[in-house]
């Protein structure tokens, strides 16, 4: 018996019927072909398939599709502006932060919802935001210092 | 062409990746993202026997499940073994099974679930056969149980000395190396070691589980789509399990792979997919291990006993060395016997042993099969080595840095194998280390339960020989440049280097050059993304090409601009006569649109450079593992260096460790993106701190204990050091015969953690972990035993 659902996805209104077991990441992966939310475990352990709903941030391996019902759901392809992508993207980049980048799109959610509730992180902030993030391939040193980069850019660009 | 670093535009910058934009934004395809027309999904029911015949599999009920569109047992698959030089193993069991999680039967259908479903409908009746996981007990002559009774029949590319050794039926390789007189040698020391290392099975972890999708087409062709990291190995072994010719076979892999570390060279189920999709009427099959899968049986690192013995002089001289390693290969090959041989190379490629006997034999267990791993044994083999190192310095007083400072090889010197070392960083290494973790001043030792201590390791790695990478590249009329090439870049930003490879060469700016996507019908033949290899071999076949297409285009120039093609050069992609730089053309004019069909050249035809870059090795003499003295003395392409030191604090209540500074060095020969250079070194320090502390399949009777992430735990951002504890140093030591003297470097870097820490642990509190990972309870198992035998 598929469902009626409407939500509000990186600023797109979308009304889709989907079987109400559906989970939030194989709906966003699989029904809205939006794949950059990576699953990694399927478990809620390794951070991969993190997206936001509203503010918070959820991991959608672990997350009924039928909860977001109604609200609004950010993906790491809402980030970028057109062609210009976000300061954490960019900082991701300039700084060696991504690898192998599976894990990329959660830390860069992550990382995005920290910064908004914390405009200045300190280095044990930032680890304690992304410890629940696995990253097999940098060892979080460049990751790390991209954000940092990346929240001294948001900060300066608010004060200017 | 030796040249200074400034004479570079493109080398030792920071280029971005050529694929970060699309990890970035999320757009990037990974296979496990690709979908096709009509596609169905693929599940394997795997054996839960350690050892069993397989009296029956009765698939009928799965048969008859609806939206089940096949389901195949091994008579229903090419009747061939495919292997990695051991050619042992079916695509699904034949007679009996050798591993808990070994592919029984497999399933086709309209979705994932359906096919999970399906499977738990197979019923496989098993006759329990005993099991035998203990390497020792699998070694001994007359063992209670031979997994592979046909062993003698299997067909082997012949490696060293002979592999198979009625006297120990389970063995299914064997290395030696002989130099000199080690008893002979202990009688010249002042003191003789003699103790026994080991490490347990470690899972690779690439956040991409393992996936593919495979079509065997109506034609005959097959297909492949795969997060694999390397192409043509793939299409070799899809070739021997299906029987079909390489020219039938087409691979491609995405320019967006997960992450490999060696795990993700073997076949997985490609093959088996594509006889499914034979079976289900030519449609596209998918399939996407479980992390259980991925972590348990798409290949595993192999468990290492090493029994070393040396003897060495008060002065720090070792004199000799005698080692017999034991390895776990599990129920396959694989690449075990590859590993066997490599690792047993390991010790000789950083000290000068004068005498030294190494016999070593990977056998086959009831566990699941070892495969390639970052570092193909040189991480368990380092950590025994140096940890015996540190043991051997502190019997006879000596600085660890002393000792290894007295005895790593020289530029220039013949090792232990009659090798030549060429482009040796040894004692810049050390010191570099030395000073990484001195800045950080005396070492605090702390009171209370926190005790504090450091620790120094240095190794190497070996790149495989002989060695072969082919590339072409493209000039397209609009300037830009492309790279075709089958490197698998699985993370460690191989398309970036070749970009800058190429750029420097044609003095253009990175943007204006790209790599293909890998498609064994489209980029040439290389050997594997795998021992530190593409760097050093895809880097010179990429230069060779620029080469090859320059020289094209200035013969062609020279007919437009009437001169001799030997009086002109080419940079920036403007053709100019050296003697008088202002007359020049641009490569662009030298495309012509005639009517309305695209442009060509004066010749027709395209700028396509072409060049294979091959390394020959010398003969090695099976019995002594050496290199014939032939004027090459080369054994392996290259080799790189690493060493680090650590200071770390142990918790003597809870043996607990933590890492707190950590200073790591490694020899690149020059690097071509710096920040790449050092992704790689914290991405193998990474790997290493859980190697070191945490990474453990948990092992029962063959079954795998802690087969997710919550209980397989790596490396957190909580658990490593941080920023501004980890010093990290490229050292450029150049390398005559590489690419602007560059070499890969990735697969050194991961082996010294291991034994820093251990040695740093001795430091601390005085008990020596000779088994990784050193885990808290392990830890405090060793002061428990230090606190009775002191009590006593």
């Amino acid at each position: 018996m598929r469902k009626a659902i409407n939500l509000e996805i990186n600023g797109k209104k979308q009304a889709l019927e989907i079987e109400p077991n559906t989970l939030l990441l194989d709906l966003l992966r699989m029904d809205v072909g939006l794949t950059g939310t990576k699953e990694g475990c399927g478990e809620g352990v390794c951070g991969s398939c993190t997206v936001m709903v509203g503010n918070e941030l959820v991991r959608s391996c672990l997350t009924l599709a039928m909860q977001v019902d109604g609200k609004t759901v950010t993906t790491i392809e809402g980030l970028a502006d057109g062609a210009t992508l976000h300061p954490l993207q960019r900082k991701f980049l300039e700084h060696g932060a991504v690898q192998c980048g599976f894990c990329s799109p959660g830390l860069i959610v992550t990382a995005k919802a920290l910064l908004e509730s914390n405009s200045d992180p300190s280095e044990a902030e930032i680890r304690d935001a992304i410890r629940g993030n696995f990253c097999r391939c940098t060892g979080y040193v460049k990751i790390i210092e991209a954000i940092l980069a990346a929240a001294a850019e948001l900060r300066s660009a608010a004060n200017a | 062409m030796h040249k200074e670093k400034s004479e570079f535009d493109v080398l030792g910058k920071n280029v971005i990746r050529e694929e970060g934009y699309g990890k970035v934004t999320g757009l990037g395809k990974y296979a496990i993202d690709l979908e096709m027309p009509r596609m169905l999904w693929a599940k394997i029911k795997r054996s839960t026997r350690p050892h069993a015949k397989v009296i029956n599999v009765d698939i009928s009920r799965a048969r008859s499940l609806p939206g089940v569109h096949a389901v195949l047992v091994d008579k229903d698959c090419p009747q061939t073994l495919f292997g990695f030089g051991c050619y042992d193993e079916p695509l699904l069991a034949r007679g009996k099974v050798r591993y808990i999680g070994e592919p029984v039967a497999a399933v086709a259908a309209e979705s994932e679930a359906i096919a999970e479903q399906a499977c738990d409908l197979i019923e496989v009746d098993y006759e329990e056969l005993p099991a035998v996981f203990d390497v020792h007990e699998a070694f001994k002559t007359n063992p209670p149980v031979v997994v592979h009774e046909e062993q003698a029949k299997y067909r082997r590319v012949p490696i060293g000395p002979v592999q198979y050794n009625p006297k120990h039926p389970n063995a299914f390789g064997y290395y030696r190396i002989r130099t000199g007189d080690v008893e002979k040698g202990f009688g010249e020391a002042d003191v003789v070691v003699e103790k026994t290392y080991s490490n347990a099975m470690m899972a690779h972890a690439p956040m991409e589980r393992h996936n593919s999708i495979s079509l065997w087409d109506a034609d005959g062709n097959v297909t492949v789509w795969s997060s694999s990291q390397a192409a043509y190995p793939l299409l070799n072994q899809i070739s021997e399990a299906l029987d079909v010719p390489h020219s039938r076979i087409r691979v491609i892999i995405p320019k967006y792979v997960g992450g490999g570390f060696g795990g993700k060279i073997e076949m997985k189920a490609e093959g088996l997919c594509a006889v499914l999709s034979r079976a289900a009427g030519h449609r596209p099959i998918k399939i996407v291990y479980t992390r259980e899968e991925s972590l348990c049986w798409a290949g595993v690192q192999h468990p290492f006993e090493m029994k070393i013995k040396s003897g060495v002089r008060k002065d720090g001289t070792i004199t000799s060395c005698e080692m017999f390693v034991l390895v776990n290969g599990g129920a396959y090959a694989q690449h075990g016997f590859l590993v066997t041989r490599q690792a047993s190379y390991g010790p000789l490629g950083s000290y000068r042993f004068p005498n030294f006997k190494l016999d070593n034999y990977v056998v086959y267990t009831n566990q699941p099969p070892g495969v390639a791993y970052r570092g193909f044994g040189n991480t368990q083999i380092h950590f025994a080595l140096e940890s015996h190192i540190d043991e051997l310095a502190h019997e006879i007083g000596m600085d660890p840095y002393e000792i290894r400072r007295k005895n790593v090889l020289h530029e220039g010197e013949i090792n232990a194998a009659g090798e030549i070392q060429h482009s040796v960083a040894g004692a810049e290494l050390l010191d570099e280390i030395k000073k990484g973790l001195e800045r950080h001043g005396p070492l605090d030792r702390g009171d209370g339960p926190w005790r504090r201590g450091r620790g120094i390791a240095f190794a190497n790695k070996d790149s495989v020989a002989p060695s072969a990478s082919s590339a072409i590249v493209k000039v397209h009329n609009d300037e830009t440049v492309e790279i075709r090439h089958s490197a698998g870049n699985i993370g460690q930003g191989s398309s970036t280097t070749l970009i800058q490879i190429a750029a420097e060469f044609f003095k253009v700016n990175p943007e204006r050059v790209k790599t293909a996507e890998v498609d064994t019908w489209v980029t040439p033949y290389d050997q594997l993304t795998g021992s530190s290899r593409i760097t050093f071999a895809a880097g010179n076949a990429v230069l060779m090409a620029c080469e090859d297409v320059k020289g094209q285009i200035l013969k062609m120039a020279a007919e437009v601009m009437q001169a001799n093609p030997e009086e002109l050069d080419l940079a920036g992609m403007r053709v100019f006569v050296k003697a008088n730089p202002d007359r020049f053309m641009a490569v662009r004019d030298l495309f012509r649109t005639v009517f309305f069909t695209g442009s060509f050249l004066p010749t027709g035809g395209e700028l396509l450079g072409k060049a294979t870059f091959t390394v020959p090795s010398s003969k090695i003499d099976p019995d002594t593992g050496h290199a014939a003295d032939d004027g090459m003395r080369k054994i392996f392409s290259f080799c790189t260096r690493a060493a680090q030191a650590v200071e770390i604090a142990v918790n003597t209540e809870t043996g607990q460790v933590r890492v707190e500074k950590i200073a790591i060095a490694n020899d690149v020969g020059r690097a071509i993106n710096p920040m790449s250079c050092e992704g790689q070194m914290h991405a193998a320090l990474s790997m290493g701190l859980g190697q070191a502390l945490s990474e453990e399949l948990q092992l029962s009777e063959g079954s795998i204990r802690n087969a997710d992430f919550s209980s397989y735990r790596f490396l957190t951002a909580k658990d490593a050091p941080s920023n501004d504890h980890v010093s990290t140093h490229i050292v450029e030591i150049p390398q005559f015969d590489g690419p602007y003297q560059a070499k890969g470097f990735s697969e050194a870097t991961v082996s010294p953690t291991a034994p820093a820490i251990a040695n740093a642990i001795f430091d601390a509190v005085g008990v020596r972990l000779r088994h990784m990972p050193m885990t808290p309870e392990r830890v405090l198992e060793a002061l428990d035993r230090l606190r009775s035998d002191q009590s006593q």
